[in-house]
C-alpha cells in the first residue's frame, strides 16, 4: 500500500527490520494492526498514509503523519517558559489519549509501548509551544502497532 | 577598722542584694542601662549582621540569575540529549530512500528499539 497524501507534503516514515525477539511475524503483525485501527481515520491516533515492505529486501517501513511535539518534549517545554499546563489542560490531554487508547482496545488490540514519547501533539510544531496552545490541539497515540 | 562593701547586684530579681524584693515584683529603674562587662565579649564574638536590605538584594539577585538560566538550560538539554541520542547510532536505513526516487530524505527524528524513524517528503 502507497501512501495518498498530497506531493510535496512532510510526513514520517518508519522503517523496521527483523531484529532477534522482533521477528518478521512481529512486523507483519503490526502492519495488520496499523491497517485494521487507521481505517476511518480515528481522531487520537496518527494518520498513517501508507505501509508496505520494501523492494527486494525483508525491510519494511510505515508513512505516518508528522508531529514534531510529543508529550515529554511538551511538558517539558511547557516547565522551560515558566507557563505548565493548567487543570484544564491536562484533563483534556488525558482525555484525548484516553479516548485513543478506547479506541484500540475496541478493535481488539493493545498498545504495548504507551508513554509520552508516542504521544503527539498535532499540528506538531515546536513553535506551538510559545505561540499558543489552544483547547482545539489534538493529541494523538502513535505506535500503536506494536 | 573594717570597711564594709555592699553586695554587688547583677540586676536579677533573685540578686542576693535585695533580700525583701519578691521574685514576681517587677523592677523599676529608672537609670541609663549598661551592659556590664561579662556580656560585651559574646556580644563582641558575634559576626557583624549585614543589612536587612543588602541580604534581600543579593537573594533576589541569585534567584534571578537561576531563574533566568533555567528555561534556556532545560529547552536546551532536551534537545541535546535527543540529537545525542539520535546521533549516537548510525543512520542504519538511510540507504533505503537512495533507491527511490520518488521519497527525498529531509532527516531522521527517531530511534526505537526495532528500526528508525525519518522525515522524508515526495519529489
Amino acid at each position: 500500500m502507497r501512501r495518498t497524501s498530497n506531493a510535496e507534503e512532510l510526513f514520517a516514515r518508519k522503517l523496521m527490520k527483523p531484529f532477534r525477539e522482533f521477528t518478521q511475524v512481529d512486523i507483519q503483525n503490526e502492519l495488520r494492526a496499523v491497517t485494521k485501527l487507521c481505517r476511518g481515520n480515528p481522531r487520537h491516533l496518527v494518520g498513517v498514509h501508507g505501509q508496505g515492505q520494501l523492494q527486494d529486501s525483508p525491510y519494511y517501513f510505515i508513512d505516518m503523519e508528522l508531529c514534531d511535539i510529543n508529550l515529554e518534549e511538551y511538558i517539558y517545554g511547557r516547565q522551560a517558559l515558566h507557563d505548565p499546563c493548567d487543570t484544564r489542560k491536562i484533563w483534556s490531554i488525558m482525555a484525548q489519549i484516553s479516548d485513543g487508547l478506547t479506541f484500540i482496545h475496541n478493535h481488539n488490540e493493545v498498545h504495548r509501548d504507551l508513554n509520552p514519547t508516542n504521544s503527539f501533539i498535532f499540528p506538531g510544531s515546536f513553535l506551538i509551544l510559545v505561540l499558543y496552545s489552544s483547547e482545539q490541539d489534538a493529541w494523538k497515540i502513535a505506535d500503536f502497532g506494536c | 577598722m573594717e570597711e564594709h562593701t555592699p553586695p554587688v547586684s547583677d540586676g536579677s530579681p533573685f540578686s542576693q542584694s535585695n533580700p525583701t524584693k519578691r521574685p514576681h515584683q517587677p523592677e523599676v529603674s529608672f537609670g541609663k542601662i549598661e551592659s556590664t562587662p561579662a556580656f560585651d565579649p559574646a556580644v563582641k564574638s558575634l559576626p557583624p549582621l549585614s543589612p536587612i536590605d543588602e541580604i534581600d538584594r543579593t537573594g533576589l539577585i541569585e534567584a534571578n540569575n537561576k531563574e533566568l538560566q533555567r528555561p534556556s538550560a532545560v529547552a536546551v538539554e532536551v534537545r541535546a540529549e535527543t540529537i545525542k541520542k539520535f546521533d549516537s547510532r548510525s543512520n542504519e536505513f538511510e540507504w533505503t530512500f537512495k533507491g527511490d526516487p520518488e521519497i527525498m530524505h529531509v532527516k531522521k527524528i527517531g530511534h526505537g528499539g526495532f528500526g528508525e524513524v525519518h522525515m522524508v517528503c515526495f519529489e
